[in-house]
């Protein structure tokens, strides 16, 4: 059993196509959060006739796609400091009230980027590496309530 | 006080489309609210209270 597994994990998935997947296992009107990394990618693979409604921890709810390049706003990024688009319906909202909704338990999942993960599923993710941008405790700490998905590449 | 409650129903007069929304003039996102009930001409409680009507 743990060979088999093992062998997918060694062939392993590309960000893409992982990004992708996940987009599909979301069901219909959840409403989900996305972790900075690779997580982003996961809001450019929605399929017609789902909703999901993409929350980003800076104030977010309703975020769509990365725009395209003449429609890039520096004042609407997601997370990760990307530009991201927002869907009709979506609006803003303050830091903490943003944190409202996490801590409050009304986020559904959580698309959380791991920094290792082992074959039964111990997660490490958060470092105090000084050269590094993004890295910290992370938001793990706030997502213990539902449903998270692991979304990284296996090296 | 929708973001402090489990179940949230919210009375409202109208319901809108989604893209009718401006993203910076929503005071609370749906993701509060777990209900809605369209009551266009709701009773205004004072003058409900001069007729001397009571809650059944």
């Amino acid at each position: 059993m743990i060979n088999s597994l093992l062998a997918n994990v060694i062939k392993g998935w590309d960000r893409n196509t992982m990004a992708s997947k996940i987009a599909k296992d979301l069901p219909h009107g959840a409403y989900v959060n996305l972790g900075i990394g690779m997580p982003e990618l996961v809001s450019q693979y929605v399929e017609e006739g789902q909703e999901i409604i993409y929350h980003s921890e800076n104030g977010l709810l309703g975020m769509g796609p990365q725009p395209n390049e003449n429609e890039i706003d520096l004042d609407l990024i997601n997370a990760g400091k990307k530009p991201v688009s927002i869907l009709p319906g979506g609006s803003f909202c303050h830091h903490a009230d943003s944190f409202a909704m996490i801590r409050g338990g009304h986020i559904d999942f959580c698309v959380l980027g791991a920094m290792e993960v082992s074959i039964k599923g111990d997660l490490a993710n958060w470092s105090t590496q000084r050269n590094s941008s993004s890295r910290g405790c992370n938001g793990f700490s706030c997502w213990s309530q539902k449903c998270i998905c692991y979304d990284s590449t296996f090296n | 006080m929708c973001m402090a409650a489990n179940q949230s129903i919210v009375q409202v007069r109208e319901i809108i489309e989604p893209h009718q929304t401006n993203p910076e003039e929503v005071i609370t996102p749906g993701i509060f609210v777990n209900k809605i009930i369209k009551i266009e001409t709701p009773i205004v409680e004072s003058k409900a209270i001069a007729e001397g009507l009571i809650y059944p």
